[in-house]
């Protein structure tokens, strides 16, 4: 598999992925670039890694982690973050925008470990196993994350 | 939305909205120009390199191998093992004459010839004193 095509079947997970991360866009489109370099300049492991979504997802990770410490040394170089409720609504589809708006309040409120593996585990469709890679954590900590968050978004949502 | 499964249903149904293409486009061919303009060994370059690397990996190997081969010849011809056979013919005359009291004889010689022939194959002595000790058992 090589770098494009991983891009056409993943780039749009990793994009709102990062947005969300981010909590904007244009910083999302930046971290992005970078990501797709790293993938070029070190595209020879792609033949001997065994689950190349899980892998670019890692890397976009991190990229984002360094770019939110960076972001927090020199908050004037970069764009302030978004509304966050705002961010998830624009960058999601598929539903009506009511209850659009709700669901976007409601992840804004979870707590941010538990709400990226609930994103990672609905939106960018990705397995406990590979959150788990992606977050460098057990899958028992991936598991309880989620589950802990998926019970204070229901508690929102029924409010 | 009281019910689990009616959570994840919800969540179930969004899905993120597609990236613009020329996005995509932009992103790759940044990152490849990028890599490009950074790149210190070109794949020309990369190539040369590596068989610059074989053939000096090559080199040090037969430099080795001829050394050892050198190292061995002279140790030969310090020790005698690796003679040549007219000397040993000329050496087993004189062994033949102190061993039997004879004058030179051709088939003795050749006799001897073929027992230290034998001896130093079964590796019992590498030098031509030794040849004395053997014949002498």
């Amino acid at each position: 598999m090589n770098l494009e095509e991983i891009f056409d079947s993943i780039g749009d997970k990793l994009f709102n992925y990062l947005t969300i991360k981010l909590s904007s866009p244009l910083d999302a489109e930046d971290v992005l670039q970078e990501v797709c370099f790293r993938l070029v300049r070190y595209k020879v492991r792609f033949r001997f890694i065994r689950n190349p979504s899980a892998y670019v997802f890692r890397v976009a990770r991190n990229e984002a982690l360094r770019f939110l410490k960076s972001r927090e040394k020199n908050p004037e170089r970069y764009h302030s973050g978004e509304d966050l409720a705002k961010v998830i609504q624009d960058n999601l589809t598929g539903i009506e925008n009511g209850v659009m708006n709700q669901v976007a309040e409601a992840l804004a409120l979870v707590p941010e470990d538990q709400r990226e593996v609930i994103i990672l585990r609905f939106f960018e469709e990705l397995t406990l196993r590979e959150i788990a890679t992606v977050c460098d954590v057990s899958i028992n900590t991936a598991s309880s994350r989620f589950r802990y968050g998926m019970q204070k978004l229901r508690q929102l949502l029924e409010g | 939305m009281k019910d689990r499964d009616k959570v994840q249903e919800l969540l179930e149904s969004l899905s993120p909205k597609p990236l613009p293409p020329e996005l995509k486009k932009k992103l790759l061919s940044t990152a490849y120009r990028k890599q490009n303009r950074f790149q210190i060994i070109t794949p020309v370059l990369g190539k040369v390199f590596s068989i610059c690397c074989v053939l000096v990996v090559m080199t040090f190997v037969f430099d080795l191998m001829i050394t050892d081969s050198e190292k061995k010849n002279l140790t030969a011809i310090m020790d005698g093992s690796q003679t040549s056979e007219l000397m040993i013919e000329l050496d087993l005359k004189e062994i033949a004459a102190e061993l039997f009291k004879n004058e030179y004889d051709k088939s003795l010689n050749q006799w001897l010839i073929r027992l230290y022939k034998t001896k130093k194959k079964s590796a019992k002595f590498t030098n031509y004193q030794s040849i004395i000790d053997i014949l002498k058992e």
